[in-house]
């Protein structure tokens, strides 16, 4: 039953979505200059020296590609969880506690915005020019890689759910979550420039280096199923610590007030 | 001209600020973490003493420190309720005040703004807290003012494209989107995400004016740029200022007309 | 008498709330900490409702009726007392608790919130996948509504594009759909012109006959109350003042009543004053406030000094009843 009435959700939103095609430029020329500042950055790097941290050039732009398609594709569907400050300062959220259906699935996807997958081709272009580099990689390695993907979405959509939900304590910090996407910013560069405990605390308890770096290091084969293990564990950390807060939080609000 | 509605305005705008205290904490995060996870990549480019065009090590750490605080707290895309004003017709009233407009909304902007200010520079000593190896003071120390008064001059002018960019609310309801558009763009021409002068193609990033809000302020206290320059530099920027006022008092007048055109 | 659905017993809800201070120096100190004031919002209420029933909930601003309903919902836990709705606690919040109720809040609903550029129809095809309702269970229920509703030319209409008392309706629908046991309406005529508070009234009561749900609204205009209420329950600061029918209570909040005279001629108001409180007075026709106990004497007084042509006595409606006692109150 949560799995139709988030369906239905989606479908509606792409209803809606299709009202608004000229934004959809508008937010593609948007994503064009955050890929193309990663691209030249690496391109400005590369000009002068052959590896950063035992990556190659087409490593590093493979990063960017896909770094690129996870960011989309979390704000294309997950943007919603970034109301949730809104709606308990506003009383709001009473609308979806009061559904038979667990309340954070109504959060999460009740604000898919599907023109930001416009911005996917952006992503994947550069992954495929990526690729044109990176001679020999065979097909079936495209499955590892999409399945660390999802992974890492459902990841990061967690990071961003476990930040939101301190709404529920700290009133008026609506922009808290912004932490996250700035958190993002690690998981730009190439895992081998992160060393010893930094790299530790950045592959498990903050997991921004796992979220595209694994899913590269799986498609040039340089990384094995020992990541896909690794990325779920920490996916079953942070689902717990996700019901957790939201559980705790919830029953602040119900004796805090609306 | 009578300074106080403005400077009233920039006060109430500042407690308005304030009491949305979360989003000056998390503004905190915003000047502090990007410096520093960059600071990984180039630790692994650079580090053992090597350069790239001219940046070592140290000079490319403390560039994106200096330059990160500069165009975080630069409003590339002024906020205003233009379109709003316009929609509901509140715009009329705005041809009665003795106020400008421009002016107000600049003042409202600015208070907005000076919790930020001084919020991120405590995120910006943070970061240079952390890096300290490597963070830079100026060999000379009037670059610090010097670059401070060529990037607030930066401020006046990004203010001003924005605002210009809002004014095309009289033509579009579109124009929050092209507003936003605009807003990643300059961000990428005022040098935030790769120094401008590394960069493939950096003729003609260094020829437009967006790098006075973040790269060329940060290339004064790097000592990058000498004095001698400076008032070259300086009557560029204010050629490019003085260019954007008189759009922006154009567009202005051309949108009012249309307005009252309209019907209001 | 149908079952309980409601049960309540000494319900009790302190609010703590974050206090601001003003300037400049008072936003900045702001940053750091909060004063905080705690503020009663309910201090002991019991109640039932049982099915078939409207109870009608009133009382001032900030007199807790909100609180109540949210605490009814599973919104909000009680500070203390002890609740049960279809039998279940409701902050526990149990998927069939939530499929037997149906909050409708004033202001934005649901559907605003998701649908609102899209077909009504769509929104009600969410709530249809939210509650798992069957297509035979929904295509029931659905022409049910748009009839009583008047809804059939609205369906295709995205809610954007209807009027204030068409979307309230279309929410009330929404809220109905699957025919719940239980319609908690918070200030269900907000905002609304005569003409659609009227409508939605008539919706309310035909639906509760329909199905016999029980119902609890709250609101501000006593014509509501008046109209739909079987038992109206009066909260002032969060305790229970009085309780009964809409006739009842008035009798209990005020012994007064009203005294219409007409006069065969035009009368002053000075002669008038010396016999009793005049409300009203033009030309010929008077009104006046009269306890009931006194009502006898002074229409035999006037009868005594004026040529009368006619007189009604009156009880004074919910709000003028409402208004004396809050006057009184202070």
């Amino acid at each position: 039953m949560a799995l139709r009435a988030v369906l239905r959700l989606i479908s509606l939103r792409v209803k809606w979505e299709l009202f608004f095609r000229l934004d959809a430029l508008f937010g593609f020329v948007g994503g064009l200059v955050q890929v193309m500042a990663g691209v030249l950055l690496f391109e400005a790097i590369y000009g002068r020296t052959q590896a950063i941290a035992g990556w190659t050039r087409g490593e590093a732009l493979a990063l960017v590609g896909t770094l690129s398609i996870l960011l989309e594709l979390e704000r294309a569907l997950l943007r919603g969880l970034q109301r949730l400050p809104e709606l308990v300062e506003e009383g709001l959220l009473e609308h979806f506690l009061t559904r038979p259906v667990p309340t954070p699935l109504l959060l999460a996807f009740h604000r898919v915005n599907l023109r930001a997958l416009w911005r996917l081709p952006l992503g994947i272009g550069v992954l495929a020019y990526a690729l044109s580099l990176l001679p020999g990689i065979p097909g079936w390695r495209f499955v590892p890689f999409t399945l660390s993907l999802v992974l890492s979405l459902a990841v990061y959509g967690l990071m961003v759910f476990c930040l939101v939900c301190l709404s529920f304590w700290l009133i008026r910090m609506q922009n808290f979550f912004w932490l996250v996407y700035d958190l993002a910013e690690f998981a730009r560069y190439p895992a081998g420039v992160y060393r010893g405990a930094i790299r530790f605390l950045l592959t498990t308890v903050l997991p921004l280096v796992l979220l595209a770096n694994f899913p590269v290091l799986l498609l040039t084969g340089r990384g094995g199923a020992s990541l896909l293990l690794h990325q779920a564990l920490v996916l079953a950390g942070f689902a717990t610590l996700g019901m957790l807060l939201w559980r705790r939080g919830l029953r602040r609000y119900q004796g805090a007030g609306g | 001209m009578r300074l106080r509605p403005y400077l009233r305005a920039l006060q109430v705008q500042t407690q308005v600020t304030l009491r949305y205290r979360g989003n000056v904490f998390a503004f905190l995060s915003y000047v502090l973490i990007p410096p520093l996870a960059v600071f990984f990549l180039w630790r692994a480019v650079l580090g053992g003493e090597r350069a790239l065009g001219g940046y070592d090590l140290s000079t490319m750490v403390t560039y994106y420190i200096v330059t990160q605080y500069f165009v975080a707290n630069t409003a590339f895309s002024a906020w205003t309720d233009i379109g709003e004003e316009i929609r509901d017709g509140r715009l009329t009233l705005w041809l009665l005040r003795p106020a400008s407009h421009y002016g107000l909304y600049f003042a409202r902007n600015i208070g907005g703004w000076i919790p930020y200010w001084i919020a991120g520079l405590l995120g910006a000593a943070a970061v240079a807290g952390i890096l300290h190896r490597y963070f830079l003071l100026p060999q000379e120390p009037w670059r610090i003012p010097m670059a401070v008064g060529f990037w607030l001059l930066g401020v006046v002018l990004a203010f001003t494209w924005g605002y210009i960019l809002n004014l095309l609310s009289f033509w579009t309801e579109r124009s929050t989107g092209i507003v936003l558009m605009a807003d990643a763009a300059a961000v990428f021409l005022a040098g935030g995400f790769v120094p401008l002068d590394i960069l493939p193609l950096k003729e003609i990033w260094l020829l437009l004016p967006f790098r006075f809000a973040g790269w060329f302020p940060t290339q004064i206290y790097l000592g990058r740029v000498g004095f001698a320059e400076l008032p070259r530099e300086l009557g560029l920027l204010l050629g490019w200022l003085l260019t954007f006022l008189v759009l922006q008092k154009l567009i202005w007048r051309l949108g009012l007309r249309r307005y009252q055109g309209a019907g209001g | 008498m149908g079952e309980i659905v409601v049960y309540v017993k000494d319900l009790r809800k302190v609010y703590r709330r974050a206090l601001g201070a003003a300037g400049l120096s008072g936003a900045a100190k702001g940053l750091f900490k909060r004063q905080v004031e705690e503020v009663t919002a309910l201090k002991g209420v019991s109640f039932e409702v049982r099915e078939g029933e409207i109870l009608g909930y009133i009382g001032p601003n900030g007199a807790g009726k909100t609180t109540t309903l949210k605490i009814l919902a599973g919104v909000l836990f009680p500070t203390a007392g002890e609740v049960r709705v279809l039998g279940y606690v409701p902050w526990r919040r149990q998927r069939a608790f939530l499929k037997g109720i149906s909050f409708v809040m004033s202001g934005r609903g649901l559907l605003e919130e998701i649908t609102w550029d899209l077909p009504v129809l769509d929104g009600f095809l969410l709530i249809k996948d939210l509650y798992g309702l069957s297509d035979r269970e929904f295509q029931s229920a659905l022409g049910e509504l748009v009839d009583l509703f008047e809804l059939s030319e609205l369906l295709k209409a995205p809610l954007r594009q209807l009027s204030h008392g068409q979307r309230a309706r279309v929410e009330l629908a929404a809220a109905l759909l699957w025919r719940p046991r239980l319609l908690l309406l918070d200030e269900p005529t907000l905002g609304l012109d005569l003409m659609s508070q009227a409508a939605l009234r008539g919706f309310v009561r035909e639906y509760v006959k329909r199905t016999g749900a029980a119902c609890i609204v709250t609101s501000h205009y006593t014509r509501d109350i008046e109209d739909l209420a079987d038992r109206v329950l009066l909260l002032d600061h969060g305790e229970f003042v009085a309780e009964g029918s809409p006739q009842e209570l008035v009798r209990k909040l005020s012994g007064m009543r009203r005294l219409r005279v007409a006069f065969e001629r035009e009368v002053a108001a000075e002669e008038l004053e010396a016999l009793g409180e005049v409300v009203e007075l033009d030309g010929a026709q008077a009104v006046f406030r009269v306890s009931a106990g006194q009502a006898k004497e002074l229409v035999q007084a006037l009868f005594a000094r004026f040529p009368i042509h006619d007189f009604t006595l009156e009880e004074p409606d919910l709000e003028e009843a409402l208004r004396i006692y809050f006057e009184e109150a202070g």
